[in-house]
């Protein structure tokens, strides 16, 4: 996975959104990846293919139709900001800068991430969905046994 | 709130329901036809063809039971073809009587498709209809039992004369064809649809939820209103005088509906109803944001998240439909189990997608922590 932490000096705090970004990605780390991992198995054969993703060694990232995006604990919603096209934001928390202002930042800060960048506060993460690819059951699968 | 007046709204509200039940993305419509009608106003609602706008209306009016007509207006209608025609027997007397039976001035609620396409003669005479009860025509003049009048129209007018007769539709509703994830859903329901049949409520229901509004005190949410309207102002949004006395109508309806005689700050977001384009209606959305952050209402719940925007209305609907749907879990076994997970799924969802954690309401937070142990058992059996 395309992933890199920023600067843990970035002066950048998230406060809570007045009205929430309608969701088009999940995001989640650890033992909360492998339930979500988990729970894109019990998905039907014709949703699945509907979702694209990105699996690193601890986190998932899934891409997709808000209504067919899975919940399970400890997963966090991305969406896209209006202001800031290439970005994946919290959708329930957004930065205290100009998100178009963040978007030049990142993109400069990390060259070798091909936006569309993921930005994922808890873990200080950047991630590019440029390689998101269709699930598959297997490659989930391998992924959960720790293959991937 | 005397009993007969809540029987009454939990009458109107199951009517709502079902009138909505089935209808992608329409459930606002359908809740704000009702809000409507409660007000003793008249609705716009403004879309392309072919989406449900018809169907909405008819659904409500069926619900609601009544006298229902509705005509499809063109450039070349005749005012005989919606008022009626010339009784000719009278005529030969030398009076221009109408015969109305079964047309319009009959009707108690009516839907005008293309209403912008009427000729003067139809304007004029709907101008009386809607705004006094009264059909005059001729030597025609007799009071209408309308309660309710929703025009329908591909897009607002430009020409100033049909702007002041759009004026006189109070509530403004904009659709949109359903958005591409809900295609499927759009489908099915077509395919399965035809609503419920008979009617659930009576005019009597919605006269005495009328009468209750007409009576309801709003001495402790006018000052609220009051600064409301000069701040849409202070952002370049205008509210004609006309509409801003008449939106009071419309928050005392959505108080009655809820269940309550007195609107509260639960009550101020009809306000965005009443402002009449899409464009202003975004612009007072944002610049209300705070002032709208307390509405809620329990018959009309996705007309008050629709219009707000704000979290308690939002709060208010996903607990309504997951106290709903965990009230009865299907046995293990049962062909019903998968979809009843899939649909707490969605709650869990838009919880966790549309509320920080420290925003959670705690009655939602405590539903979240059921989904989530069900979700933990499901979990255990992967």
């Amino acid at each position: 996975m395309d992933a890199q932490s920023p600067n843990p000096g970035l002066p950048l705090e998230w406060i809570t959104r007045a009205e929430p970004l309608p969701p088009a990605a999940v995001a989640a780390q650890g033992e909360a990846a492998r339930r979500l991992a988990r729970r894109l198995l019990w998905l039907d054969d014709d949703q699945l293919p509907q979702l694209r993703g990105i699996c690193a060694r601890d986190a998932l990232l899934i891409l997709g139709p808000a209504e067919i995006l899975p919940w399970s604990p400890g997963v966090m919603y991305l969406g896209h900001e209006k202001e800031a096209a290439l970005l994946l934001l919290p959708t329930t928390h957004g930065p205290n800068v100009p998100p178009a202002l963040l978007e030049k930042a990142l993109v400069s800060r990390f060259p070798a991430l091909q936006p569309p960048l993921a930005v994922l506060p808890g873990s200080r993460q950047v991630l590019s969905t440029q390689g998101a690819q269709a699930i598959e059951r297997g490659l989930l699968q391998a992924w959960l046994r720790g293959d991937g | 709130m005397n009993e007969r007046l809540l029987e009454a709204a939990g009458t109107v509200r199951r009517a709502i329901d079902a009138s909505g039940a089935g209808l992608v993305e329409r459930e606002s419509l359908v809740e704000a036809i009702a809000l409507a009608a409660v007000a003793g106003e008249h609705l716009l609602v403004v879309g392309p063809p072919g989406t449900a706008k018809s169907e909405a209306v008819r659904r409500v009016a069926r619900a609601l039971g009544g006298r229902y007509f509705e005509y499809l207006i063109g450039r070349f209608t005749e005012p005989s073809e919606i008022f009626g025609p010339i009784d000719l027997r009278k005529l030969r007397e030398g009076v221009v009587e109408t015969e109305t039976r079964g047309m319009l001035p009959e009707a108690e609620i009516a839907f005008l498709d293309e209403i912008f396409l009427g000729s003067t003669a139809i304007l004029n005479t709907l101008l009386g209809i809607l705004n006094e009860r009264v059909f005059r025509r001729g030597h025609t003049v007799h009071p209408c039992p309308l309660r309710l009048c929703v025009g329908a129209s591909n897009a607002l007018p430009e020409d100033e004369s049909l702007a002041a007769f759009a004026d006189r539709f109070l509530v403004r509703v904009f659709v949109e064809p359903i958005a591409d994830p809900r295609i499927e859903e759009l489908l099915e329901a077509g395919w399965a649809s035809g609503g419920h049949s008979g009617s659930l409520a009576t005019l009597a229901d919605l006269d005495c939820l009328a009468a209750a509004a007409k009576a309801a005190d709003l001495s402790a949410v006018r000052p609220l209103l009051a600064h409301a309207i000069r701040q849409l102002r202070g952002a370049g949004v205008q509210l004609t005088d006309r509409r801003a006395v008449k939106v009071q109508r419309l928050m005392a309806a959505a108080a009655v509906l809820d269940g309550r005689a007195r609107p509260g700050e639960a009550d101020l977001w009809p306000l965005i109803c009443a402002i009449p384009t899409r464009e202003e209606q975004t612009v007072a959305r944002e610049c209300l944001r705070d002032l709208l952050a307390a509405s809620r209402n329990a018959s009309l719940p996705a007309a008050a998240e629709a219009a707000s925007a704000g979290p308690a209305a939002r709060a208010h609907r996903l607990l309504a439909a997951a106290e709903e749907l965990l009230a009865y879990p299907p046995a293990e076994g049962d062909p019903g189990l998968p979809g009843w997970r899939l649909k707490l799924e969605g709650i869990g969802r838009e919880i966790d997608a549309g509320f920080a954690p420290e925003q959670l309401p705690e009655a939602l937070r405590a539903v979240r922590e059921q989904l989530v142990e069900i979700t933990y058992q499901v979990d255990g059996s992967l």
